[in-house]
């Protein structure tokens, strides 16, 4: 199966999976119940439940038995937006092409609803796993991981970096940054997708080089767009000054370099696996030739 | 940092921080890095790596001294090799820890891991030196063992290096994606480049078997001139110029220089000219062999026997089952039916078939300590020997006991070819030297006296024959080079072009008329006495089996092979 006939069948899925899941079992007032709904449903490329689902069938697990993880994993980003957005942050104005969360709901609604994502990842997390073989990887695996990425060493620690950067910005400092706050991210969703297909160690250590090169890959490419497309186009619209990146780092074309390269180490990497992985060679195609 | 810098900048910081790598590496220093999270992890690690490495080894070491010296019994080396290679290695990787968490407590290093690597490069090279010594061949080309020793190598260094880095890592809380690679694995792989192309160069360029087959006895183009071979050991040509006889034969001969590369070992020295074969080939290498328990047969040479030596797992023994595999010079003469006579010579045991006439060097010995020797073969040429001992230092009286025996064959067994070992010089000198150093001047005068003597006795021998080939040896300890002087030659003068022992043999049959085996060095010196046409063949002549039976004593096949000197 291509990766296009892949997504065009798992999108609608994940789209009302992440409803379904998004407020769970427990009643949940209606202002904050919409302002999460709203997050999530929110028109997105959904590249990490892909990435989740894709790599499990890539380790020969069904992708639907994923499913509730890699939504997960999206609820988990959601999350990191919304608090992204927030005035004492980003002081963002749209997010994928509509109004942030706390222009419509208001701050506190909107950090609540962001708190309440994030717990809701975990908790799924935790029931999606009895489900799934243990033979390698275990719930602590999962956890561990996924918190790994979202905490201090992961998109928290990155998204202070970002507000206070270093007075010199350079690579290293940007590196921190978007290796936190984007590619942990990627890391657990690709990771928690080979534990659930208990994929062999050595795979465990490609899919981590995988997704860490692909992570990156996709924050520069951001950059890019960044420079060379428009709000209209990104979906995304801010007030804060703008920060540096690695593109007024190296310029546009060191970039495209850097990025192709890393496509290449991606695609590389990808070889090593069964059969080739043709499905997330397909999602990083599809996330190569993205425009916004 | 600007948008200036060099277009590679950005991928070499990418690479820096882990990108654009394999994570090849990485899962082995993760796994590593397991054993770290208990307390006793680090020793668990270090005695696994050990048992690895030194069960590696072992087989290795098994297999190749298996391949040189096939009996099944070898196995038992391995087993053998097993425990004593673990514990060294456990020691080694247990101080080498010790010394790297001391390090990097006092002063944290600007490039741990660097240095871990470095570390773990140099660690696997003195070990492998270590171990070099013990298997050293003499024939100065790789053997089989050093061959798996750089194996090991690799191996300890593939064991240490991400070991040495996990410490690193931990000492420092460092997440392991600082590892950008595990940089053993491509080092690994140049090693493993070295070492493929080092074989491949070891094996094109070892002194190869001559598959070992009897033939027909090789014929005689025509009948050669009479010849005689005579070697002086611990003359040089400076020394040999005491005597003006000796001068006058030098004046008049063509002077090939030689190289001998084991000239400080007799055996494999003179069985190299005689035969024309590496020592190593015929199976002369030391003067002693070593029993291990549990294989019946000894080794002649055998890795880390030291170590099995102090464990009594192995004990030095005498070999008395090594043979001489290729024939010497009178060997090849006698088998196409040459009359020729020999006396005091090296390889002289087993007997190739009953032609040549030997008057082995310990039945000379023998007559001098006053015993009537029993070991004479073939047939009864105890007559030759003159019943009165000549007086005298031994090496002396050797000489002189060996040219009157030859006089004597001369009489009773009228020759085409003789050879004629000396070494009376020889055994002085080294004596002198070993012993009283204040006896040396004194030595010296009996050297030039014994040189004078020498020199009318050899022209005394000369005159009755058509040519003479003077192997003029300096000795054992001595550093001057080594010649081979044709006499009478007419172009004399010394050669510039030097050759090696190894092509004597060659040459002199060539001289005989016989062929040359084809796994022969073949002479690269002009020919002074045009010899004739070169004929060349693939197999050695029949060997009489007959008188290697249980007849004769086995010190004679020990002193033959270059023991008990």
């Amino acid at each position: 199966m291509s990766f296009q006939h892949f997504s065009e069948r798992w999108l609608p899925g994940i789209h009302d999976r992440l409803q379904a899941l998004a407020l769970g079992e427990s009643s949940v007032p209606q202002r904050l119940a919409s302002a999460a709904i709203e997050s999530v449903t929110a028109p997105g490329k959904r590249i990490r439940p892909l990435l989740t689902m894709a790599t499990a069938e890539t380790f020969g697990l069904n992708a639907e038995r994923v499913l509730d993880l890699g939504c997960a994993m999206e609820f988990v980003h959601v999350s990191s937006l919304i608090l992204d957005d927030l005035p004492c942050m980003d002081d963002a104005i749209m997010r994928r092409g509509k109004p942030a969360c706390h222009r419509t709901h208001g701050e506190d609604i909107a950090i609540l609803a962001a708190f309440g994502l994030l717990s809701r990842a975990f908790e799924i997390v935790s029931s999606a796993v009895h489900g799934l073989p243990v033979e390698r990887y275990a719930v602590r695996d999962y956890i561990e991981t996924l918190s790994r990425a979202t905490g201090f060493s992961g998109m928290v620690g990155g998204q202070v970096q970002d507000l206070h950067p270093p007075e010199h910005i350079d690579f290293h400092s940007l590196e921190y940054i978007h290796s936190h706050k984007t590619g942990a991210l990627f890391v657990a969703s690709a990771s928690c997708g080979a534990y659930a297909a208990q994929a062999k160690l050595k795979h465990l250590e490609g899919i981590r080089t995988f997704s860490k090169n692909l992570g990156l890959a996709f924050q520069i490419q951001d950059d890019l767009l960044d420079v060379l497309s428009t709000p209209a186009i990104t979906g995304k619209e801010t007030n804060t000054p703008h920060r540096k990146t690695f593109v007024d780092l190296f310029g546009v074309e060191r970039c495209r370099e850097a990025v192709d390269t890393l496509f290449e180490t991606v695609e590389d990497t990808l070889r090593t696996f069964p059969g080739g992985a043709p499905l997330l060679q397909g999602l990083v195609e599809h996330v190569r030739r993205r425009s916004s | 940092m600007s948008a200036g810098e060099a277009p590679d900048d950005l991928k070499k910081l990418l690479v820096s921080r882990g990108y654009l790598t394999s994570p090849v590496g990485r899962i082995f220093v993760r796994r590593l890095q397991d054993y770290l999270k208990s307390g006793r992890g680090l020793v668990r690690l270090q005695i696994l790596a050990a048992l690895f490495t030194g069960a590696l080894l072992s087989i290795l070491l098994g297999a190749a001294i298996l391949i040189q010296d096939p009996r099944p019994e070898t196995f038992l080396l391995s087993i053998y090799y097993f425990p004593v290679l673990s514990l060294f290695l456990f020691f080694l990787y247990l101080s080498l820890s010790g010394i790297l968490w001391a390090a990097f407590r006092v002063q944290p290093l600007t490039h741990p891991i660097r240095l871990s690597r470095l570390l773990g490069l140099a660690v696997s090279l003195i070990s492998a030196f270590m171990l070099w010594k013990p298997i050293f061949m003499p024939s100065g080309l790789l053997s089989i063992p050093t061959i798996a020793l750089l194996f090991f190598t690799l191996a300890v260094y593939a064991i240490l290096t991400p070991a040495l880095m996990t410490l690193t890592l931990t000492r420092y809380h460092l997440p392991i994606e600082n590892l950008t690679r595990a940089r053993p694995w491509m080092i690994g792989a140049l090693l493993t480049f070295v070492i493929v192309a080092v074989i491949a160069g070891n094996t094109y360029l070892s002194p190869s078997l001559p598959g070992f087959k009897e033939g027909v006895p090789p014929t005689l183009s025509s009948m050669p001139p009479r010849t005689m071979v005579v070697i002086l050991d611990g003359v040089s040509i400076r020394g040999a110029k005491f005597s003006s006889e000796l001068e006058t034969i030098l004046s008049r001969s063509t002077i090939v220089p030689y190289t001998d590369d084991y000239r400080s070992i007799p055996a494999v020295n003179w069985t190299e000219v005689t035969t024309g074969f590496p020592a190593a080939v015929n199976g002369v290498q030391t003067l002693d062999a070593i029993q291990v328990l549990g294989i019946e047969r000894p080794f002649t040479r055998l890795p880390l026997s030291s170590i099995l030596r102090t464990l009594r797992i192995a004990r030095r023994s005498i070999s008395t089952h090594t043979a001489r595999l290729c024939p010497t010079l009178w060997e090849w003469s006698a088998s196409a039916g040459i009359p020729s006579n020999v006396v005091n010579t090296w390889s002289s045991w087993p007997p190739w078939n009953q032609s040549p006439r030997i008057v082995s060097n310990l039945e000379l010995l023998h007559r001098l300590s006053g015993e009537k020797s029993k070991a004479f073969q073939p047939g009864n040429i105890e007559e030759n020997i003159p019943d009165t001992i000549p007086a005298g230092a031994p090496g002396f009286a050797l000489d002189k006991i060996a040219l009157e025996t030859l006089r004597a064959m001369r009489e009773n067994h009228p020759p085409i070819l003789e050879v004629l070992y000396l070494p009376g010089c020889d055994i002085a000198f080294h004596a002198a030297v070993r012993n009283d150093l204040s006896d040396l001047l004194e030595t010296e005068n009996l050297l030039t006296d014994q040189i004078r003597y020498l020199g009318v006795a050899l022209a005394d021998l000369a005159s009755e024959t058509t040519r003479v080939i003077l192997i003029l040896h300096p000795g054992r300890t001595s550093s001057a080079p080594s010649y081979l002087c044709l006499y009478p030659s007419e172009s004399p003068g010394i050669m510039n072009e030097t050759v090696t022992s190894m092509e004597i043999t060659p040459a002199i049959l060539e001289w005989l008329h016989l062929p040359v085996h084809v796994s022969m060095v073949r002479p690269t010196f002009a020919d002074p006495w045009n010899g004739s046409e070169i004929r060349t063949v693939s197999t050695f002549p029949p060997r009489d089996n007959s008188l290697s039976s249980g007849v004769r004593p086995p010190l004679e096949e020990l002193r033959s092979l270059g023991y008990l000197q």
